[in-house]
């Protein structure tokens, strides 16, 4: 055993020395660095999960947000609609009451010439009347009396009327 | 590919010319660590003086590591943290998740403890920077003569013994002694004692010394079998090698596995001891048949069987916990869990 | 041939006979490794620790020789 170096106070202070580095080494380092490990493996476990739920969040969100823009561009678009189909409707009606307006003002326009012409048509066979008697007195010179006469130029002018309706119908 | 041939031939000519003009010393084969002082009856040897100095490192290195912990490592302890994890995940690959973790400190302190000396002796200065002594062809702690006689030598490239001056080479053990034996005459010593001188290294790589190795493998025995007893209980687990049950052949298998048990202080203190003393003597013989460079390649080699000596105990010592603490059987269990993951994983390849 | 030549002699055999059958062991250990390898090359985080493991129970045996011949040579 001595020609092989071992002896048992060498042996002892190895294993003794052995020891002492086991111990620092059980005292310092493992654990420490161990935890320190532990503590990092469940810190990016713990983040990575905070990261696939904040995603999560975020896709939701998202969808959200573009289901409401969705919405708001379907409410506008009601809304455009809308406005569109006011919009035609009282243009509609404006025309409608422009024309019945206009119909109105032609209408009356006509009523007010017709009436004139009928009141000048009196006027004239007023006239044409006193005239036609005057005249006739004048040739006839009151061979005819006056009975007569108006019965004579009533004729005359219902032929005259008659005459006048064809011309004018 | 010119510049490499002249590299080569400037190296092979640095060889031959060293080996020409460098007197190289001469490697003895020395087996047991040499003594360096003594406090006392204690006596000090070149091995522990190293074994000591690993324990340091790791205590600075500890301290350092752990002075002022950050959950986003930097630097030095990036470094520390980036072995601890390395040796963490390996314990819990061999011996599985839980045994792995409670495996785990004792047997990565014996992985940093082994690869940290053998690498550490590796550097210069071991076996290279030493005393010479004069003792009486006794064993020189015991009959020291002149502790510093010949002050401290330094010898060049992991040479460890300086002869004296060629001439009286051949004759260093009778007509020098008589010389020196004037010298020593003042001494207590009766004269007409041959003389030998000595070179003492202050460091020897600490895996050199089968104090230590055997020491290391005595302390993983222990370890195991107090895994084995506290997990399974000291009737469960001793019946594992007193086994009445099983019939005569079970009672001498389990007597097999006792002795077993008992041979792994030996096959662990003798293969770190082999491979760490002949990487020592191998070095030594290359430097004394080539001085200089020729030993480099060897000193690769050295580092990679350091490591692997590291690995194989700590990884001996993780297996044969995991088969302590298994409840039956004679441990082939986690051999067998392994070569299964080997052999599911081969299928998918074809 | 005195003591001190045969206890030369029975180490170096020792050692030397010792070491042949754990050199074939490791020898076949490695090759078939290699090939289990070159078969499956993904499988080798499995396959190393093994092996490394088959290879320091086969030096197991090299290494009692080596005792023995310590033994012979110096006890």
């Amino acid at each position: 055993m001595d020609q092989l170096g071992i002896n048992l106070p060498g042996l002892i202070a190895q294993l003794v020395n052995f020891t002492l580095l086991f111990l620092i080494l059980r005292a310092f380092l493992w654990p420490r660095v161990v935890g320190m490990l532990d503590e990092r493996t469940r810190r990016i476990r713990e983040s990575m999960d905070r990261a696939t739920e904040l995603q999560q969040q975020a896709t939701q969100a998202q969808q959200e947000f573009e289901a409401q823009i969705q919405q708001a561009r379907q409410e506008a678009q009601e809304i455009v609609a809308r406005a569109l189909q006011t919009a035609e409707r009282v243009k509609a009606d404006a025309e409608g009451d422009a024309r019945k307006q206009a119909d109105a003002i032609i209408e009356r326009a006509r009523a007010e010439i017709q009436m004139e012409r009928d009141r000048a048509i009196a006027d004239l066979r007023r006239e044409f009347a006193d005239v036609t008697i005057l005249a006739a007195e004048r040739v006839i010179n009151q061979s005819l009396d006056k009975q007569r006469h108006v019965a004579l130029i009533e004729e005359v002018l219902a032929e005259s009327g008659r005459l006048k309706s064809t011309s004018h119908g | 590919m010119g510049k490499t041939i002249a590299i080569v031939v400037i190296v092979l000519a640095i060889m031959v010319v060293s080996a020409m003009v460098i007197p190289a010393p001469k490697m003895p084969v020395i087996l047991p660590a040499e003594p360096v002082f003594a406090i006392g009856p204690f006596i000090v040897y070149n091995t522990f003086i190293a074994a000591v100095l690993v324990t340091l490192v790791w205590l600075v290195i500890s301290l350092l590591a752990t002075r002022n912990m950050q959950l986003i490592p930097t630097g030095f302890q990036n470094f520390v943290e980036a072995i601890v994890e390395f040796l963490l995940n390996a314990a819990e690959e061999v011996a599985g998740k839980k045994d792995g973790r409670r495996f785990f400190p004792f047997a990565a302190t014996i992985f940093l403890f082994i690869i940290t000396a053998n690498w550490m002796s590796l550097l210069p200065g071991f076996l290279t920077i030493g005393k010479a002594i004069e003792h009486h062809g006794d064993l020189p702690y015991i009959t020291m003569v002149q502790p510093f006689a010949g002050g401290p030598w330094i010898v060049p490239l992991g040479g460890r013994l300086p002869e004296p001056k060629e001439e009286t080479h051949a004759a260093v053990h009778d007509e020098s002694a008589a010389k020196l034996t004037e010298r020593a005459a003042a001494e207590p010593v009766p004269p007409g004692t041959p003389v030998k001188r000595e070179f003492i290294p202050f460091l020897r790589g600490a895996n050199t010394d089968l104090n230590m190795t055997i020491g290391l493998g005595l302390m993983a025995f222990l370890f195991i079998e107090y895994w084995g007893i506290s997990s399974l209980g000291f009737f469960t687990y001793s019946s594992k090698f007193i086994n009445f049950k099983e019939g005569p052949i079970g009672f001498f298998l389990g007597i097999v596995e006792l002795i077993t048990e008992f041979a792994r202080i030996v096959s662990f203190g003798f293969r770190l001891f082999g491979n760490l003393f002949a990487g020592e003597v191998l070095l030594g013989v290359i430097v004394f048949l080539i001085p200089l460079l020729a030993v480099l390649p060897f000193m690769g080699l050295e580092l990679f069987v350091g490591f692997i000596q590291a690995a194989v105990f700590a990884m001996l010592v993780l297996v044969f916990g995991a088969t302590a603490v298994a409840e039956h059987g004679h441990g082939s269990e986690s051999h067998g869990e392994h070569a299964e993951d080997g052999r599911q994983v081969a299928p998918a390849h074809h | 041939m005195d003591l001190a030549t045969a206890r030369q002699f029975a180490a170096a055999l020792a050692i030397a006979v010792g070491a042949i059958g754990p050199a074939l062991g490791i020898g076949m250990l490695a090759a078939k490794a290699m090939e289990a390898l070159g078969r499956n090359p993904e499988a080798v985080d499995a396959i190393r620790p093994n092996m490394i493991l088959a290879i320091a129970f086969a030096e197991a045996v090299a290494i009692y020789a080596f005792v023995v011949a310590l033994i012979i040579k110096f006890v």
